[in-house]
Formats: C-alpha cells, sequence, structure tokens
C-alpha cells in the first residue's frame, strides 16, 4: 500500500521538494544542464541538498564543456597532423611539388583514360650542370634556385599539367592531352627557353639551362614506367647534345587513330 | 583632503571596513548572488581598500546561494583578500561555503564560522 500524505502537508510538501531534487539529477545524468534544483527561503538541510545539486550540476557543466571542447580540439589537430602527413608523403618537401608517388598515381589514372584525339607526354627535366651552383654558391642557394625553378615550371603548366620533382634537380612534368608529337616537343622548347632566362637568388643572378626528355604516351609506351624510362632516355640523349636541347623518344609516334 | 568612504550599500549587499581594516559584508537575506553582484562587491571592496589585501568576513547567515559566474569572480579575485572568513548557520550556507573552499579552492586562507565574533577572531590572527 503506497503511503498517502493527504492528512500530512508538511509531508507532501517535502516530498515534493525532494521529487523537484531527484528531478534534477536525472536531468544532469542525462547530461542536460539547463535545470537547477528549486531552493526555498528556509535554507535548511533539503535546501542545503537542493544547492549542492546545483552546486555540483555548475561544476559537471563546466568540466563535461571543457571536455567536448578539449575532444573537438583534439580531433581537429588530429585532422589537420593527418592532413599534413598525407600532403608530405606525397609531396616534395623543398619545393612543395608533388613527388614520385603521387606523380607516378596521377600519370597511371591519365593512362588509364581513353582519348581518341588526343594523348598525353611526360617531360623529363634535368637541370646542366646544377651541381657547379651548389659547388659554388652553397646547398642554400642551391635549394632556393630549385624552388625558384619549380615556380617557374609551374607557370609554364597548362590547365590539366602537373609538375613533380623526383628528387636533386630532376623534375617531371605531364602534359594532360597532346595531339601530337611535334607539339610536346614544342611545349618542352618553350619550357626550356622560360628555364634559359636568368634566376635572381638573393643577391645572386643565375642562368641555367635544362635538358628535357619528351616522350608521348602510346601502344609502345603504355605504362608508367615505360613512359618515364623513355622520357629519362630522351633527355640524356638530349644532354649529349649540349645543354639546354630537348628532344623526343623514338618510339613517340602517337597518331590520332592510329 | 578626501577620505576614503568606509560603507557601500548596493542592491544585495552592504560592505563596511572596520576600524581594524577587516571588511564585512553582508548579502541580503535569501538573495541570489550573480556575476554582477559579485563584481559589484569585489568593486566595493578595492575602493574600501584602496586595493590593499584585508581580511573579509562574509555575512551569509540568511542562506544567500552563489551561481558559479560569481563564485569564479571571488576566486579571480584573491588579490583584494589576505583571508576569508564565512559566517553560516544554515545547512545551506554551511553546503555552499565547504563547497565553495572544496571545489573552487580560493587561493586565500578560507574558513567556515558559526558566528561573527570567531571569524573576525579569526581574521584578526591571519591578518595582523
Amino acid at each position: 500500500m503506497t503511503p498517502s500524505h493527504d492528512d500530512d502537508p508538511a509531508s507532501a510538501d517535502l516530498e515534493l521538494r525532494l521529487a523537484a531534487i531527484a528531478a534534477t539529477i536525472e536531468e544532469f545524468a542525462q547530461l542536460h544542464f539547463d535545470v537547477r534544483a528549486p531552493i526555498g527561503p528556509r535554507g535548511d538541510v533539503v535546501d542545503a541538498v537542493a544547492a549542492g545539486v546545483n552546486f555540483l550540476g555548475d561544476e559537471l557543466e563546466v568540466a563535461y564543456r571543457e571536455l567536448e571542447q578539449r575532444v573537438a580540439d583534439r580531433t581537429a589537430e588530429l585532422e589537420h597532423m593527418t592532413e599534413e602527413m598525407r600532403r608530405r608523403a606525397l609531396h616534395d618537401q623543398l619545393t612543395g611539388l608533388p613527388n614520385r608517388t603521387l606523380f607516378w598515381d596521377r600519370l597511371a589514372h591519365r593512362l588509364l583514360q581513353e582519348r581518341r584525339v588526343e594523348t598525353c607526354a611526360v617531360l623529363f627535366i634535368d637541370l646542366d650542370r646544377f651541381k657547379a651552383v651548389n659547388d659554388s654558391w652553397g646547398h642554400a642557394t642551391g635549394d632556393q634556385l630549385l624552388i625558384t625553378v619549380a615556380e617557374r615550371i609551374v607557370s609554364q603548366l597548362r590547365a590539366g599539367d602537373s609538375a613533380a620533382r623526383i628528387g636533386g634537380d630532376e623534375f617531371l612534368v605531364l602534359l594532360d592531352a597532346v595531339s601530337s608529337a611535334p607539339v610536346a616537343l614544342e611545349i618542352a622548347e618553350r619550357l626550356g627557353a622560360s628555364l634559359r632566362e636568368p634566376f635572381e637568388v638573393g643577391d645572386l643572378t643565375l642562368k641555367v639551362t635544362a635538358a628535357i626528355g619528351v616522350a608521348l604516351a602510346s601502344s609502345d609506351l603504355c605504362s608508367v614506367d615505360e613512359l618515364v624510362n623513355a622520357a629519362d632516355a630522351a633527355m640524356y640523349a638530349a644532354k649529349r647534345h649540349g645543354p639546354g636541347r630537348s628532344r623526343l623518344h623514338e618510339c613517340s609516334t602517337w597518331r590520332e587513330d592510329a | 583632503m578626501t577620505s576614503e568612504p568606509q560603507s557601500i550599500t548596493q542592491g544585495k549587499f552592504r560592505m563596511w571596513r572596520r576600524p581594524d581594516a577587516i571588511v564585512h559584508l553582508v548579502w541580503v537575506a535569501g538573495s541570489h548572488i550573480t556575476l554582477e553582484d559579485a563584481t559589484q562587491a569585489t568593486a566595493a571592496m578595492e575602493q574600501l581598500t584602496g586595493g590593499q589585501p584585508a581580511g573579509l568576513v562574509v555575512d551569509a547567515h540568511n542562506s544567500s546561494t552563489m551561481d558559479r559566474a560569481a563564485r569564479m569572480e571571488f576566486v579571480r579575485r584573491v588579490d583584494l583578500v589576505s583571508a576569508v572568513a564565512l559566517v553560516v548557520t544554515t545547512p545551506l550556507s554551511r553546503l555552499m561555503g565547504n563547497f565553495f573552499i572544496a571545489i573552487n579552492s580560493p587561493a586565500a586562507p578560507t574558513r567556515l564560522f558559526d558566528d561573527d565574533e570567531s571569524a573576525i577572531a579569526w581574521l584578526q590572527g591571519v591578518v595582523s
């Protein structure tokens, strides 16, 4: 049998006050902090309990908000670090250009696309006598020159093309769409001409040239390795003819409808 | 030459500076103390003491409650007090005082007392 307080107003009042406190505690337990237990004017033990619950609710709310904020901050920090690690894994630290891994991935992806009226090409760029810059002016100057060279290469790219640094003074360029071997060679020569323009590095004015090998994707050069190796071979062939030359790989015979 | 005020009355409190340099704060009975009230009280204390740390006796006989922001304001302005005596005579004020000391950890020595006389005697011993 449930006790009744109909005939005991004091007990009924006490029960109501305690029920209000219990309801507040239940709200806190569900992490709802917009309620507070009512505190009467008496300042008695029940009011003390209500004030204590409110006090602890205040502290719990602050601790919970701080914890939430800390988790959010840490999550954002981890996301930023993950993104930064991903970027570092795929980019050259010095120039910020894509590295070998990312270039290989982009080229592989491009080779999977079949385009009837155009193909893609790879330019292999190697600076002539770059070691002399390092030996004469120091590695800091050499590094600064590489950064500037990278910027200039990028400035010459068309929409859809991309450049990478694969180490030392070696750069690769993916020409996303070329209609013929002469067009690819023309782009390479234009790039070579732009690199022949003087570079301002600190107080120095440096002049460099680059050997550029060109290879077009075709039925003979249809994998990433084949295409890059062909461009590399063409670059060495260009070097044999003197500084600042561009040369097309002999298998680069792609033609529309071939 | 201007003399410093000896007593300040605001909406929810009266505060005065005793001859022994102890400051006495009395909250209006049953008031709920908010950040605004706490800021007024600390400003009044600063005015009475010229910003010099002083002993403070807080009369909470009449069961005032205080929100967290107000408590943190008193904790923050520790530069104004050398010691605090809280006079508590109801279960509510005693619990609020105990929680304040245990949870908010005021930097200045803070103790609870049942009456003004023992509170002031303790403050006189601490701040002298």
